[in-house]
């Protein structure tokens, strides 16, 4: 009995790392850049504590472990809802477990197993590694043992909840969906309560595991419906004229629109766009009136204006645009056998993506202006830099899905986690860079500073149409 | 005219193609052999989806690694088991594939209804290709491979998941197709192969035991029995 849940896991992992082994021999530098950058990361949180320690900023601005864990919960129940839907939800391939005679609980144990040793795995990695700089590097950081109980059990709780909450979600009809979600939403309060006093923590276990009892009674329903019935394009038309020079370009662009709105995708942008920009009003609201006063309040507002800006370009563009050469999956044959440029085909691909961060970057952008500042000079730097932003974070995009294609037909395009964090991380250098130097300027000067945020846009222009000329080039080179 | 010369590809150690070397001129030529025996690598190289290690692959003189846009233009594409555009309908598949070769309009709505009539697919045109059947998909793929008439015709296992009825349209168009261009056609069905082609090609192993005219490849025997025979003397 026991051996055939290790089976489902085993095979599971064995998939996982040799698909990894496979990406690190294709690319051994980007695999290695992730670990640099990882270490850096975490090199970098150690040194904001201990600066902030020494300047006595920590008075200020006080984030307590127990926010820290609930952070934690959060991402921990993100990775087992992905991880519900990559390997249960949506594996088609269990449809060879399901049509042997296999108890349905133990392909289930098996998959959750999975999920719950690779967010264990993670907190061993990242807590030691963490550990290791502070006593090398002697930082005036500590880590209590009560933090690290706390933050091993809040792993196994965000393991059992978010893979749950991944079947959930496949449920029909909606109100049996909703009323699922709303019994899977209660964890998160239980989880806060718990963290401030926990005897807690023994209801909120029971809690989860019922919640997994019910995920596993629902789970082939659940399959059944992630394999068939989930992303069915709908036949929706929406016309919307393409200024782009040439047939073939502009036909490419108007079946990547297509994509977007049959697969409802439009529908995620606004929705960024509303997050980003009340999210900013929320932070100003709820941040200590000190730190928005004196010689550093005005980089608090860019902080927090940046914060929103790299989160909403992130998601509309970076990761809109790795995913567009990957997203063809195995009819990636129809655009390599016509006789269309790499160039053109990068161009009209990341069309969309460009145009509709060029609209909803700025937009994000204008919170804090029509917020608290009302004043033109801004909007007009702001405007601007949100335009050098679309423009700089479509490129680093771009390059990444013609470098890094992705064709895994459950990825929908979408890169591994290593790509994508590097290429997020490139994103925010480039955006650190384009939007920094004009900021700086504009805090001198207000005239100078506008136009140095237009020279920003017009380099970000042409970042974006080398990054479509490199990157079809890479294009051309794909082999499968 | 298509060339091969001592065309090799590896992938990692794996040698899947060994220095084969072959001419093909005017008509429908067909390889065959056993699976994994290369014929997928050979097609993909001629339409540039893949380069050969070492060799040289020649589209009507154009250099397949050099100059793979002008290669392009003259070929058309069926792969096995095709996969389409999910999000598009069958007409917006075509008209797209149409667009991206330079058709005019006209030409293209014409094409759509001239192949969906002869392919029996004219009510699936405005069908997702996402909730098109096997046969179904197979039928707009191939349509899409000669819907620009190409010079060079490549096809995969043309005749995967059809029904008879136009198993037998398709396989009397590629004979049609065959006496004014070249169609390279790759198949495990022998009689078929057998009924169109007129020269033929027998791979194993990544390395061509024959090529020539179909007389001369078969001789007395069947082309099923020659196959079997060819393949087993190379062990």
């Amino acid at each position: 009995m026991r051996a055939l849940i290790y089976n489902v896991f085993n095979n599971a992992c064995a998939e996982g790392l040799r698909k990894f082994y496979l990406r690190a021999k294709e690319h051994p530098f980007m695999v290695g850049w992730f670990f640099v950058l990882l270490l850096a990361g975490e090199w970098m949180i150690i040194q904001v504590i201990s600066l902030s320690a020494l300047l006595k900023l920590n008075t200020i601005v006080s984030f307590s472990y127990r926010d820290v864990l609930i952070f934690g919960f959060f991402l921990f129940t993100g990775i087992a809802y992905s991880t519900a839907l990559n390997h249960f939800v949506k594996e088609r391939k269990l449809v060879w477990y399901f049509s042997q005679p296999v108890e349905l609980w133990k392909v289930f144990a098996g998959t959750w197993l999975l999920t719950f040793w690779l967010i264990e795995g993670v907190i061993a990695i990242g807590l030691s590694t963490m550990v290791g700089m502070v006593l090398l590097l002697q930082a005036p950081v500590s880590i209590p043992f009560d933090f690290g109980w706390k933050l091993v059990l809040v792993g196994a709780l965000g393991s059992f909840a978010g893979f749950a909450g991944g079947i959930f979600v496949f449920l029909k009809p909606m109100r049996r969906k909703i009323g699922y979600l709303y019994l899977f939403s209660m964890v998160y309060p239980g989880v806060w309560y718990a963290l401030e006093h926990p005897l807690l923590f023994v209801p909120v276990f029971g809690y989860v595991c019922l919640l997994l009892y019910l995920a596993y009674r629902a789970g082939l329903e659940g399959w059944n419906n992630g394999i068939v019935l989930e992303r069915v394009p709908k036949k929706t038309q929406i016309r919307i004229p393409v200024c782009l020079k040439g047939q073939g370009i502009k036909k490419l662009a108007h079946a990547e629109w297509l994509y977007i709105v049959r697969n409802s995708e439009h529908v995620s942008i606004p929705l960024v766009v509303v997050f980003a920009f009340f999210g900013q009003m929320l932070a100003l609201r709820v941040l200590p009136a000190e730190t928005l006063t004196g010689a550093t309040g005005k980089y608090t507002y860019a902080a927090v204006a940046g914060t929103a800006l790299f989160v909403a370009s992130a998601l509309l563009s970076v990761i809109s645009a790795l995913s567009v050469v990957g997203k063809d999956g195995r009819a990636y044959w129809v655009l390599k056998t016509v006789p269309l440029s790499g160039e053109k085909i990068m161009l009209a691909k990341t069309y969309w993506v460009l145009l509709t961060c060029l609209v909803a970057l700025p937009l994000v952008l204008l919170a804090l202006p029509l917020y608290m500042f009302r004043k033109i000079p801004l909007i007009l730097f702001v405007v601007a830099s949100g335009i050098s932003s679309a423009f700089i974070s479509t490129a680093a995009g771009t390059w990444g899905a013609a470098r890094y294609p992705d064709f895994s037909a459950w990825h929908r395009g979408s890169t591994d986690i290593i790509t994508t964090y590097n290429v997020l991380i490139l994103a925010l250098l480039l955006n650190v860079v384009f939007l920094g130097i004009p900021l700086q300027i504009y805090f001198h000067d207000k005239v100078l500073g506008i136009l140095a945020a237009i020279f920003s846009a017009d380099m970000g222009a042409l970042a974006y149409l080398v990054a479509c000329r490199v990157g079809g080039r890479e294009y051309e080179k794909i082999e499968k | 005219m298509i060339e091969c010369k001592a065309i090799t590809k590896k992938f990692d150690s794996f040698v899947a193609l060994s220095e084969i070397s072959f001419t093909v001129e005017k008509g429908v030529f067909g390889l065959l052999g056993t699976n994994g025996a290369g014929k997928t690598t050979t097609i993909k190289i001629l339409v540039t989806l893949l380069r050969p290690t070492s060799g040289t692959a020649l589209i009507d003189g154009i250099d397949v690694v050099k100059s793979p846009m002008e290669v392009k233009k003259k070929i058309g594409y069926l792969p096995e088991m095709p996969m389409l555009f999910e999000h598009l309908t069958g007409r917006e598949f075509l008209e797209l594939l149409g667009t991206l070769r330079m058709m005019d309009k006209k030409a293209i709505e014409g094409r759509i209804e001239e192949l969906a009539r002869m392919l029996g697919i004219v009510e699936y045109l405005d069908v997702l290709c996402s909730t098109l059947s096997k046969g179904t998909r197979q039928k707009l793929a191939f349509a899409g491979a000669v819907f620009h008439e190409p010079e060079y015709l490549f096809l995969d296992e043309p005749m995967l998941g059809m029904d008879p009825k136009y198993w037998h349209v398709a396989k009397n168009y590629i004979k049609d197709y065959g006496r004014n261009h070249v169609v390279f056609m790759s198949t495990h069905i022998t009689n078929l192969a057998e009924e169109i082609c007129d020269s033929i090609g027998i791979i194993h192993r990544g390395k061509l035991l024959a090529c020539g005219k179909l007389g001369e490849v078969k001789g007395a025997l069947s082309l099923e029995e020659s196959l079997i025979e060819k393949i087993d003397a190379a062990g």
